[in-house]
Formats: structure tokens, sequence, C-alpha cells
């Protein structure tokens, strides 16, 4: 992330992108981190295909994940050398899976029953001191939230999703993980440890405009 | 007495309320802070003249408030002495104050737009240290906010609610507030600084039912 300087025709697609995909997620009835791993998959598969990022083909999945139109985003997809392209699928990617992450976590510090934040406390604790690693991370807090056999049947799809959310930390530095690991896992479970009352809202509607 | 040595119908009957508050201002078309705002000032009425906690006229505002039927809470609400009234009343203002104060806080952190970020950090972290008082934190962020004149004639109301919604505060204990300002301007803040394009979502739907 925050890598060298782009171009203002790249910087203009990139925000478009990024910016419409999350007014979409915030719209949308499928949840934001079954968005993010759809599109990132979609735009993987283009990128590593033969026609990869010469042609146009990636901008109809950046519209449809965007809710900005085709033609608007050819125009500064034409100004791009293959390599500026490359830097701007990248950060999309990044920022997709940043914010299919966060929801998924923040889903987590939010819903889940009192008893089994302590627990999630714990366990993102040492991964963040780096006891443990993220994969190793993921799998405990998959059996704090799903303990029993019974509850792994009953809800394997929710299991599925949860697996697919968290394993979107693969498209971001390690470092910005571990920062959302410490904000959400961390900072909000503790929030609420001081009282089973501070509720942590599941929804911020906006205030500056 | 205080809350820890209430009964468990004064208990459940805390509960009850907060945590139907929730439900309620999450899907309210007002916004939560207004929900708290306006709940809570109606609460207050009651608590000034406690001869009302011996009737049960507040259970109409608590039913509107969490939607709980009025005659499930009356079976609690029957089995409280009055001085369990009080100290309930005084704790779901606490759970209202901190839902209300928690969204606002969270959607400036959501939704400030990126140059604001740094200054929004800076005043926090002085807030945080004990450097400013939690005034001066807040009109030092209403100013970067809004910063210029002509803003603020044109966002008067924004602004008056902003400064409501902070207003929440004064129910709440001191060190409960720091960690609040630490959890949403501190450190997710901190995690926007690696990249502009990193999204922090500002809805999370429910992973785990």
């Amino acid at each position: 992330m925050n890598g060298k300087p782009l171009s203002k025709a790249a910087d203009d697609l990139l925000r478009k992108v990024v910016q419409g995909f999350q007014e979409s997620t915030e719209h949308s009835i499928v949840d934001p981190w079954d968005l993010s791993y759809a599109f990132i998959a979609d735009i993987r598969r283009i990128e590593m295909s033969s026609e990869d990022l010469k042609g146009d083909e990636v901008l109809d999945v950046l519209a449809m994940a965007s809710n900005v139109n085709y033609i608007e985003l050819k125009e500064d997809w034409d100004k791009l050398s293959i390599e500026e392209r490359k830097e701007v699928v990248h950060r999309i990617i990044e920022a997709m899976a940043s914010l299919g992450l966060m929801s998924a976590l923040g889903t987590i510090a939010i819903y889940a029953e009192p008893y089994k934040k302590e627990e999630i406390l714990r366990i993102a604790s040492k991964y963040y001191k780096k006891k443990i690693s993220y994969d190793e991370m993921v799998s405990e807090m998959e059996d704090v939230l799903w303990p029993t056999r019974r509850e792994k049947i009953r809800y394997w799809k929710f299991i599925e999703s949860f697996r697919k959310a968290m394993s979107l930390a693969r498209y971001l530095p390690e470092a910005v993980v571990r920062a959302m690991i410490h904000v959400y896992l961390i900072n909000m479970i503790r929030l609420q440890m001081f009282d089973n009352l501070w509720v942590i809202p599941s929804v911020y509607p906006r205030l500056l405009e | 007495m205080d809350r820890r040595h209430l009964s468990k119908a004064a208990k459940e009957f805390i509960l009850k309320v907060a945590y139907g508050f929730k439900e309620v201002a999450s899907h309210s078309f007002v916004e939560p802070w207004n929900v708290s705002y306006y709940f809570i000032n109606d609460l207050k009425r009651f608590l000034a003249s406690p001869e009302d906690l011996r009737g049960d006229r507040i259970l109409f505002d608590l039913e509107v408030a969490s939607g709980v039927s009025y005659n499930e809470l009356k079976e609690y609400w029957d089995k409280l002495t009055i001085e369990e009234r009080e100290i309930a009343i005084r704790t779901i203002i606490m759970s209202m104050a901190s839902f209300g104060l928690i969204s606002v806080v969270g959607a400036i952190a959501v939704n400030a737009e990126p140059h604001m970020r740094e200054e929004i950090l800076r005043i926090a972290s002085r807030y945080y240290k004990g450097e400013i008082s939690y005034e001066e934190l807040v009109s030092e962020l209403e100013r970067v906010l809004w910063p210029t004149r002509e803003e603020r004639l044109k966002y008067w109301k924004e602004i008056e609610e902003y400064e409501k919604a902070m207003a929440l505060e004064e129910y709440l204990p001191e060190e409960v507030v720091k960690e609040i300002i630490k959890a949403y301007f501190l450190e997710m803040m901190r995690l926007q600084m690696y990249d502009t394009y990193l999204l922090i979502p500002s809805v999370y739907p429910n992973l785990l039912e």
C-alpha cells in the first residue's frame, strides 16, 4: 500500500471504483465480505487469463462492482499504461479486501455472545503478540463461534462465509491485518468488557453531509 | 445500592430495555444519536421527580424506546423497589448514551474526509493524554469538520446535531468516554493512515445468525 504516486487518470479510476464499491456494499442485500470475495475472484481470474489487463474485460467487473458506468471507466482506463493498470487493479483488490475483512471482524465484535467475545479477545491478543499465526487465529475463532459438532453442521453456510471473509487477509499487508485485528477484535471487544450494556452500533450513518 | 446488587428482575428489566433500544435505534429513520438524545431527555423527567417512579407512566416511554411491550415491562417493574427502579433508569440512560456517542464518533471516523483524519487523530491524542478537556476536544473537532464560516452557516443543523450527540458524554464515566475515543478516533484513524483507500465499513450485517 501507498506505493508510488499514481497519474491523475489512474487516481480518478481508483477513487471512482473504490467509492462506488463502498456505496454498493452499503445498499446490497449480499453481505459485504461475500461481495468482496466474489469481485476479487473475478478480477483475479481476468488478471491471470491470456487477455489479462491489455484489454478491457476487467472493466465489466469493475463497472458492476462500483455501479460506475463502463464508458466513464473506459475513458480513464485507456489513458493508463499496463503497469499503471496493474497497480490500480492491485489497489482496488486491496480496498475491496479491506472492506470485506473489516466488515466481518466488525460483525464478530458486535454480535458474538458476551462469553465468546472474551475468548475471541484472548485469541486475537495471541495473534497480535505473534504467538500464533493468522490461520491458527481463524481456526481457533471458528471453534469459539461454532463450538459443537452439531453447530458446525447446522451453521456450515455461516462457517463457509466466515472462512471466505477471513481469507481476504491474503490480499493485504500483514501490518494492516494486524492493525485491523487490534481495532476490531481487541479494542472494540475491550470497550464492551467495561459493561455488557455498552453496545457497539452496527450502522454508522453520515453526519457530515 | 449499586447495579451489581440489583435483583434478578431489575437486571433482566435493564437488559430487555437496553437491547430493545439498540434494535429500535438501529432500524430507525432518525439518526441513532438523536434517538438516544430524545429518549434520555424523556427519561430524565422521571428522575427529576422520583415520585413518578412509584407509578408506571414511565413504562409507556420505555415501550416506545425498546419495542418491548408494556405488559412484559410491567411484570418486571412491579417486582422492583423504588430505589431499584431509579438505578435501572439511570443504567438505561447510560446504555442509551453510550450507543448514541459511539454512533456519532464512529460516523466521524468512518466518514471524515482523508485530510481531516490526521487533524482528528492529533486532537484526540491530546484529549486521551489529558492535555485538553472533553469540551475542548469537541470544539476543536467541530472546527476541523466545519472549518469555514461559510460551512458553519450552511451546515448549522449538522453542527447542532453534532453538539447534541457529543454531549451524551455527560451520562458516562470518564474512563469509558476515553476508551470510546481511543477505539474510534485513535485506533481507527491510525488504521486509515495506512492508505486512503482502506475502506472502513459503515454497515455491519450479522454474520453469526
